[in-house]
């Protein structure tokens, strides 16, 4: 009944059947009770008559031929008596009334009742309402006596009342009765059938609403009777598997955006089992590892996989198994090959449960770069701050203990010892400026500057050495200076080095042009040697600090390989800059342009 | 063997090359002055020196290259080595004194007297005549 039908709505059916039931036993009561009352009625009344009728008119017959009219009488009286009727008559020919059974009648004429009169073959009835308001059913038949019609029979019946209907039904109540309860019990049976499933569903969606939010729902099985309650039981088992697989309910939109944030840090981040198997990695992770996408990593062992290029020994705190609960961080590198980066890796448990370990894997080739550097500048400053000192020293003590019995000696000693003190002077204010320029404190105060004597005290400056080397200046200088806003100390002392390093390094008889060039916006100031220059190789390192040529000719000059980082930082601190050009063997040409 | 040997002093700054020779040629050593790394390299492989005086940062070959290549090869492995230094506690004394098997270590500022005494001691030490 419930398999391929549509569905009609659940209210409309329950409300459907239940009305059908009811109207169904309804019927049933009614038609029961119509059927036993008036079959019974018509069929009792009418046979009976009929029956009646027949008899009387035959045993009457006789009768009149053996006793004649006035022996019916008795026959009528008795036949009234026996059967219960209204009245019997039989009236002659000339509707004389030759016997009734309410002897009052006789000799009268009879007046055939006016009612409902129906005839069939040889009996007619007609139906009537008489004195008493009692329905009538007289029932005419031919009285034949031999051959001869002499007259008619009436028997009459009257209806039965009420009362004695409910009597002569009494006997069929228990089937009366019976049958729509029947149904009514039967009916609801159907009914339960529909709706307890549902009625079990109801209750248990609405004990979940009355659950506050944070509890999960509870939800039973229902018995199995119909589609409703095989859908319900599919839901439940359905959500059953669901909080099976999981333990927390994950918000779908909390780990969409988790995921996003995963991919795109730089920083390389891994989940791992105990046993170092990878179960998760991010694009970082894959980039560090040259793999081409993270993916590829899943299910290796990340000992395997670092020790490809990052080689773990057995004992790598990273793969250690006793401290499994401890941070492990370890900085890993290949010192055979420089392309392969230096990593920052650490090992963690996974909070909570311990199941595995995340990692995190940070590339640092920068940071250990910059760390490398600022060593290398460590490593030579000292260098250069002990060296003079320990001529100064060895000198100083030489000259005490040892016989140095030689005056030329004796003042070549004191000379060095002079020059390596200047030197180291230089060397400590260079340092410091550099230091200053390395934090970003390096600084230029503008003041009002004569240019034009700022530049004359930078020649007179380099002039002894000029003079001593013969060299061959050559200054081309505007004719007028306006007044300039500069830091006079910080750009006449770059002038002075850059002046100085052209003299320092062009050899005897050589020559050097100072140009100074102003317009309407720059200062152009070019200086040009034909000196030992610099070669190809050595070009783009000349402003590294500290940065000595290995030229023999420059070695042989002091330096503190500090001059032209410096320099280049006052000019473009004044919003200048400084280029250099050379060709080793030919000359350098330093080009400073600023705006005026 | 008692033929004053020779001594080698790799030094690149020169005027404190100069006090040393000075000093020790003062002390009666013969010595062979070279500022480069490299070009003292050469001269340990083309002679037998009595003891070699490096400084460790140089151009060319610093101090402990020198040291190294020193020490691989069989005719010099045993020569004492004299370091000299501008580091000062940042140096991993336990390297140079293992690895490199150098003799002795001086710190910059060094007295030059100090320098001679300890030539003179490590000298003293009779070496394995090959």
């Amino acid at each position: 009944m419930f398999k391929n039908e549509p569905q009609v709505e659940l209210t409309r059916r329950v409300t459907g059947y239940h009305a059908m039931f009811l109207l169904l036993a309804v019927a049933w009561l009614l038609a029961g009770a119509l059927y036993i009352v008036g079959s019974i009625f018509n069929a009792r009344t009418e046979s009976k008559c009929l029956i009646q009728l027949g008899r009387a008119s035959a045993s009457f017959g006789i009768e009149y031929v053996r006793g004649g009219p006035d022996s019916l009488q008795p026959l009528v009286q008795r036949i009234r008596a026996e059967e219960s009727l209204a009245y019997c008559a039989v009236v002659d020919a000339n509707s004389t009334v030759i016997a009734h059974s309410s002897p009052e009648h006789i000799g009268q004429t009879w007046v055939e009742p006016t009612g409902y009169e129906e005839a069939w073959q040889d009996v007619r009835r007609i139906r009537f309402t008489d004195d008493n308001s009692r329905r009538i059913r007289d029932y005419r038949i031919r009285l034949r006596a031999g051959h001869e019609d002499v007259g008619h029979v009436h028997v009459a019946v009257a209806e039965p009342s009420i009362g004695s209907v409910a009597i002569a039904t009494a006997g069929y109540s228990h089937l009366l009765l019976l049958g729509p309860l029947a149904l009514v019990v039967g009916g609801s049976y159907v009914l339960r059938g529909i709706v307890n499933p549902v009625n079990e569903i109801e209750k248990q969606l609405k004990n979940t609403a009355r659950l506050p939010t944070s509890v999960a729902p509870d939800l039973q099985p229902v018995e199995l009777q119909g589609l409703a309650g095989l859908g319900w039981n599919r839901l439940v088992a359905a959500l059953a598997v669901a909080h099976s697989t999981t333990d927390r309910p994950i918000n779908s939109d909390q780990s969409q955006q988790l995921s996003c944030v995963l991919e795109s840090l730089p920083e390389g981040v891994a989940v791992t089992t105990l046993d170092g198997a990878i179960l998760f990695a991010n694009p970082a992770v894959a980039a560090i590892l040259r793999v081409e996408e993270p993916t590829i990593l899943y299910g290796r062992s990340i000992e395997t996989v670092l020790s490809e290029y990052w080689p773990l020994g057995i004992d790598h705190p990273l793969l250690s198994q006793e401290s499994v609960r401890r941070i492990v961080v370890s900085e890993l590198d290949n010192p055979d090959d420089q392309s392969i980066a230096a990593l920052r890796v650490a090992r963690t448990p996974i909070r909570g449960d311990e199941s595995g370990f995340v990692w995190s894997i940070r590339d640092i080739s920068q940071q250990k770069l910059a760390e490398k550097s600022r060593t290398q500048f460590v490593d030579t400053a000292t260098h250069e701050l002990r060296t003079p000192l320990t001529n100064i020293k060895a000198y100083a003590e030489t000259l005490a203990i040892a016989d140095v019995t030689d005056p030329e000696q004796q003042k070549e000693f004191l000379n060095t010892i002079t020059s390596e003190a200047t030197r180291l002077a230089r060397f400590i204010d260079d340092l410091l400026s550099v230091s200053s320029m390395e934090v970003g404190t390096l600084t230029i105060n503008r003041k009002e500057t004569d240019l034009g004597r700022m530049l004359s005290e930078v020649i007179d400056k380099v002039r002894p050495q000029i003079e001593q080397k013969q060299l061959v200046l050559e200054t081309s200088l505007p004719p007028k200076f306006p007044k300039s806003s500069l830091d006079k100390d910080k750009l006449a002392a770059a002038l002075v080095n850059i002046l100085g390093n052209a003299v320092k390094y062009t050899p005897a008889a050589g020559h050097i042009a100072f140009r100074v060039n102003l317009d309407e916006s720059h200062l152009t100031i070019e200086i040009e040697d034909t000196g030992v220059g610099i070669s190809q190789e050595e070009l783009s390192h000349v402003f590294d600090k500290f940065f000595r040529s290995n030229d023999p000719r420059v070695q042989s000059e002091t330096g503190t390989g500090l001059g032209l980082s410096l320099a280049r930082e006052i000019v473009r601190l004044h919003e200048g800059d400084l280029q250099l050009r050379s060709e080793i063997d030919k000359g350098t040409t330093v080009t400073i342009r600023m705006p005026r | 063997m008692d033929i004053p040997k020779r001594l080698l002093i790799a030094e690149d700054n020169p005027a404190l090359a100069g006090v040393i020779a000075f000093n020790l040629r003062h002390a009666g050593f013969e010595v062979v002055v070279r500022h480069n790394g490299l070009d003292a390299w050469q001269d340990a492989q083309a002679e037998d020196f009595g003891l070699i005086i490096a400084d460790q940062q140089m151009p060319g070959m610093n101090g402990d290259e020198l040291c190294a290549k020193i020490r691989e090869l069989a005719r010099t492995k045993d020569t004492p080595i004299l370091m000299v230094t501008a580091k000062g506690l940042e140096m991993d004394l336990d390297r140079l004194k293992d690895e490199l098997q150098v003799s002795a270590v001086l710190s910059k500022p060094f007295s030059p007297t100090e320098l001679v005494a300890r030539v003179q001691q490590l000298m003293s030490i009779p070496a394995n005549c090959k």
